[in-house]
């Protein structure tokens, strides 16, 4: 009896003995805790992370968003991406346009929250600025893409927790990107390259809203030769460009061949280079043609240009009945680029010749299929009208925001198949 | 490219426990064990990747020039400690009341430890007075009632953000792990009934039992809306499900000779799951995205397959698509295996195992790709391979005009029942006499056969080629039969002599 209760002494003892060291504590590293952010000199990190996620997301939308559009036709391997190249936006590829997204735009709005909580100088502070006009990009790319807004993760009922997003129109994105560029440019100063960059995303974004002359107006500001970019980078897998990737590396799963581009020829517009590459696509049915516009993992995206500022002027301008300044300015575009002239003696070849135009200039940078939406809608592209033919013309939510938010749940987006 | 990899998993077990048995009295024993177990996880991964060299030589990753790494490192810590009394009454009826309390370092500050009760009661029934049959020497009944728990993983409770690289490599985060701070462990009680024996000079011999685990505060990744910033699940403790089957074992030996032994050995089991409620979480999705199908929902089994349906499948007529059908579950409902034995004077020893798994059904995403491309046989034997051949498409059953559709069919009609039957193995071993192999005392001589044989409902080439679509499907698993091989067909003859 002495004996076992000696036993059970010595092994309550060893128990406190290794208590006393370090055996129980737990200290992981890895994944960044959330309170570790809320430090000021996390604010660049913070920054930095904004900026990646917008990158990312038009990532997705730029190489999903080409079999989705006029820019690319899918032979593919996967049924997702097979069927955004039949104009089929589901749910279920939604996950790799709608989601990225989501991510980019609640991050940018998490990041401006916690800049203005953690920066002492945050009335003047640069990475709030540049938080500020990147927020601005998320909200802008994804009024281009999807179907609705959802701005999720908001408190909106001042509980102090946060609320599932309600379903809005989707043009709450450009409106919002329209808000937050506003506030980079007020922020940055005139002249200041974000402040430009701001100006630029607030003439798109005024432009799908149908503010034309606002659009006119601050396109008007931006250089020809300005660019403002979304980086990609050899660096990490998630840098990758991957409409550079899809194309030139893995199985070729996205291919020219019969869209517009591939009728005019590889050699006829220097902005939509391509080449036959004499094989089978990814999926083995299709003829593999491969786009040489991203020919470097590390090539970035355009979010920005001169030139499609001055194109967003010479829609402005048709819209206005200025048939022959749109084509003035359509045909400044071309003869800084180095292709001929084209001629528009009625309004529905002006629109045609614009139509194609921004083709051109926005080719396989995520944008597309906005167009194809709009000038098919109002019927002012043949071209588009004809494309669009039982084509869906966005992104609808995924099947996770379906299912798992309740505002979205029952949305007829959500049964888009 | 140059590639390294390195993973150090350290496991460190402390394990304690005492028993204090004594007589009460002549017909009443007692064993009252304690003790306590510590388990600590420690794992360090190291990856480093490097490509672009400049020229010939040994590559380095230093040599390259993109370089890449990644560290990982997760401690894990589970301590409990447990007291169980066993009471013996005559030697053949025993009761067994324990209590086990575990701790987990990811367990939260709120939940402390947890307590898992169990009792359980076992009578040997051919020990009693009444059991009269010799033939049938061995026959225990047995009950146990018991719960017990799994532990949330390290970083399931807390909000994370993932380090990522940025513009020229600068340092940045993006959302991880929406986090849960009242997440806490779930907890499963089972009830267990059954019996075991042994009859006619052990020549048969059986094991049944029946069970039924209700888990509660399930432990389930569910679906975050991706609007909210997070795409990953949000681990949370959702409602309940259940786990009912019976598992039965019968070992017969029909030929038991001086020189000829012939033993076989049938299982089954069942399983039935149900998932009783979701509590206030929505129904979810599990594995890669959505495109699997693989739902949690109430009322059905815990994972079930959903999709699109041919509703009039045998029809010659256009398909009617019956949205969001249930298929079934994903995972066999019942498994029977069967091996058998035959020894030949005591030399040769033939030996084969097969095993049927039922009730599950999974995609196949080979024939949705095979289809597209005109490749797919079922399609091609009706003539749905052309598109233009009307009197092909006219006299087809529907659902081989959904399946076969051109240019590309639905996914979702390619999900399928995917029960199978595999030999697994045949194999004849030899005991080599001493003396045969010169210094040597004995050995064996063996011939394997794997895999053999394989039959499985659809065509396809292996239903168990379940791995990850993009590696995300993880446990959860989905036909894809393409970018892998399957478990080949293998002869092996191998010789083991004993020196």
């Amino acid at each position: 009896m002495f004996r076992k209760a000696c036993r059970l002494a010595g092994a309550a003892g060893l128990v406190a003995l290794l208590s006393a060291c370090d055996l129980f504590d737990v200290v992981n590293p890895g994944p960044i805790v959330d309170d570790a952010l809320n430090e000021e000199a996390a604010g660049k990190t913070v920054l930095i992370g904004v900026v990646a996620d917008v990158e990312v997301a038009l990532d997705n939308l730029a190489w999903l968003g080409g079999p989705a559009s006029t820019d690319l036709d899918a032979d593919a391997t996967q049924p997702w991406l097979q069927d955004a190249g039949e104009g089929r936006l589901t749910v279920v590829n939604a996950e790799t346009s709608w989601n990225p997204i989501q991510l980019a735009r609640w991050g940018a709005a998490a990041g401006i929250a916690r800049l203005t909580e953690t920066q002492s100088d945050a009335g003047t502070n640069q990475y709030l600025t540049a938080a500020y006009m990147w927020a601005g990009w998320a909200n802008r790319v994804a009024g281009d893409n999807v179907c609705i807004a959802v701005f999720g993760g908001e408190d909106r009922d001042g509980d102090g927790m946060s609320d599932p997003g309600e379903v809005m129109d989707v043009s709450a994105h450009h409106t919002r990107a329209i808000e937050r560029f506003e506030t980079a440019m007020s922020r940055a100063g005139s002249g200041d390259s974000i402040a430009v960059a701001s100006a630029a995303g607030m003439a798109q974004a005024h432009l799908l809203l149908g503010n034309y002359s606002q659009a006119q107006s601050l396109a008007s500001q931006i250089p020809d030769d300005f660019v403002w970019r979304a980086r990609r980078s050899n660096n990490t897998g998630r840098e990758i460009n991957s409409v550079y990737q899809f194309t030139h590396e893995g199985t070729k799963q996205i291919t020219v061949w019969g869209m517009y581009n591939d009728s005019i020829g590889a050699d006829t517009d220097p902005r939509v280079p391509w080449r036959d590459m004499n094989q089978t696509s990814g999926g083995g049915v299709k003829p593999f043609y491969r786009q040489l516009k991203y020919t470097d993992r590390g090539d970035d995206y355009a979010l920005a240009k001169g030139h499609e500022m001055r194109l967003i002027e010479a829609e402005a301008m048709l819209r206005a009945g200025d048939r022959q300044g749109a084509v003035d300015r359509i045909n400044y575009v071309r003869e800084r680029v180095g292709v001929p002239p084209v001629m528009a003696s009625t309004d529905a070849e002006a629109w045609l010749a614009l139509d194609r135009e921004r083709n051109f200039e926005l080719w396989l940078e995520g944008r597309r299929l906005q167009d194809n939406a709009r000038f098919s809608a109002e019927g002012l592209s043949s071209w588009a009208v004809a494309f669009m033919q039982g084509r869906h013309s966005c992104f609808p939510p995924s099947l996770a925001e379906c299912s798992a938010n309740p505002n979205v749940t029952g949305n007829s987006f959500c049964s888009q198949s | 490219m140059r590639n390294l990899n390195e993973w150090e998993h350290r496991t460190l077990t402390f394990d304690l426990g005492t028993t204090w048995e004594y007589d009460i009295s002549e017909t009443m024993s007692s064993s009252f064990s304690a003790g306590g177990q510590l388990f600590s996880d420690w794992d360090h991964t190291t990856y480093g990747s490097s490509e672009d060299f400049g020229g010939p030589g040994e590559k380095t990753l230093t040599s390259g020039a993109t370089t890449t790494s990644s560290e990982d490192l997760l401690k894990v810590v589970n301590a409990g400690f447990f007291a169980q009394e066993v009471l013996g009454i005559q030697d053949n009826l025993f009761f067994t009341a324990g209590l086990r309390v575990d701790g987990n370092s990811a367990f939260g500050q709120d939940l402390g430890l947890q307590v898992y009760p169990k009792v359980s009661a076992s009578y040997v029934l051919s020990d009693a007075a009444f059991w009269y049959m010799d033939w049938w020497p061995v026959m225990k009944v047995r009950a146990a009632w018991g719960q017990s728990g799994k532990a949330p993983g390290a970083f399931d409770a807390v909000r994370t953000w993932n380090p990522i690289s940025g513009y020229e490599g600068q340092a940045g985060v993006t959302p991880a792990n929406l986090g849960n701070p009242e997440l806490g462990p779930e907890r499963s009680t089972e009830l267990e009934l059954g019996f075991e024996g042994s009859m006619v000079d052990d020549r048969i011999g059986f094991d049944v039992s029946w069970y039924n685990s209700v888990t509660s505060d399930a432990l389930m990744p569910v679906t975050a809306a991706p609007s909210e910033g997070f795409l990953n699940s949000q681990l949370r403790n959702v409602g309940e499900f259940k786990n009912t089957g019976i598992e039965v074992s019968v070992t017969g030996v029909p030929v038991a000779l001086d020189n000829l032994r012939w033993e076989v050995t049938g299982q089954v089991s069942t399983v039935n799951s149900e998932v009783l409620s979701l509590g206030e979480a929505p129904e979810f999705f599990l594995g890669w995205g959505s495109i699997l199908g693989q739902w949690v929902r109430v009322g059905y089994p815990i994972v079930s397959l959903w999709g699109e349906s041919v509703a009039n499948p045998d029809a010659i007529a256009d398909p009617v698509i019956e949205e969001d059908h249930y298929y079934g579950p994903i995972y066999p409902t019942h498994v029977l295996s069967a091996r058998t034995s035959i020894n030949l004077f005591n030399r040769l020893t033939i030996y084969a195992l097969g095993e049927f798994h039922g009730g599950q059904y999974q995609f196949n995403i080979m024939p949705w790709q095979q289809v597209r491309r005109g490749l797919w046989p079922e399609c091609n034997d009706l003539g749905l391979d052309d598109a233009n051949d009307t009197g092909a498409w006219s006299s087809a059953p529907a659902i081989w005009r959904a399946r076969c559709q051109l240019p590309t069919p639905n996914f979702d009609f390619w999900m399928r029942p995917s029960d199978f039957f595999k030999i697994r193995t045949v194999s004849a071993s030899y005991l080599i006499p001493d003396g045969v192999i010169p210094g040597a005392t004995g050995g064996t001589l063996t011939a394997t056969l794997q895999n053999p044989y394989k039959w499985s409902k659809g065509a396809g080439i292996d239903p168990e080629l379940t791995v990850g679509y993009y590696g995300g499907v993880g446990t959860f698993p989905a036909r894809y039969e393409y970018y892998q091989l399957p478990a080949p067909v293998m002869f092996s003859v191998s010789l083991r002599a004993n020196f």
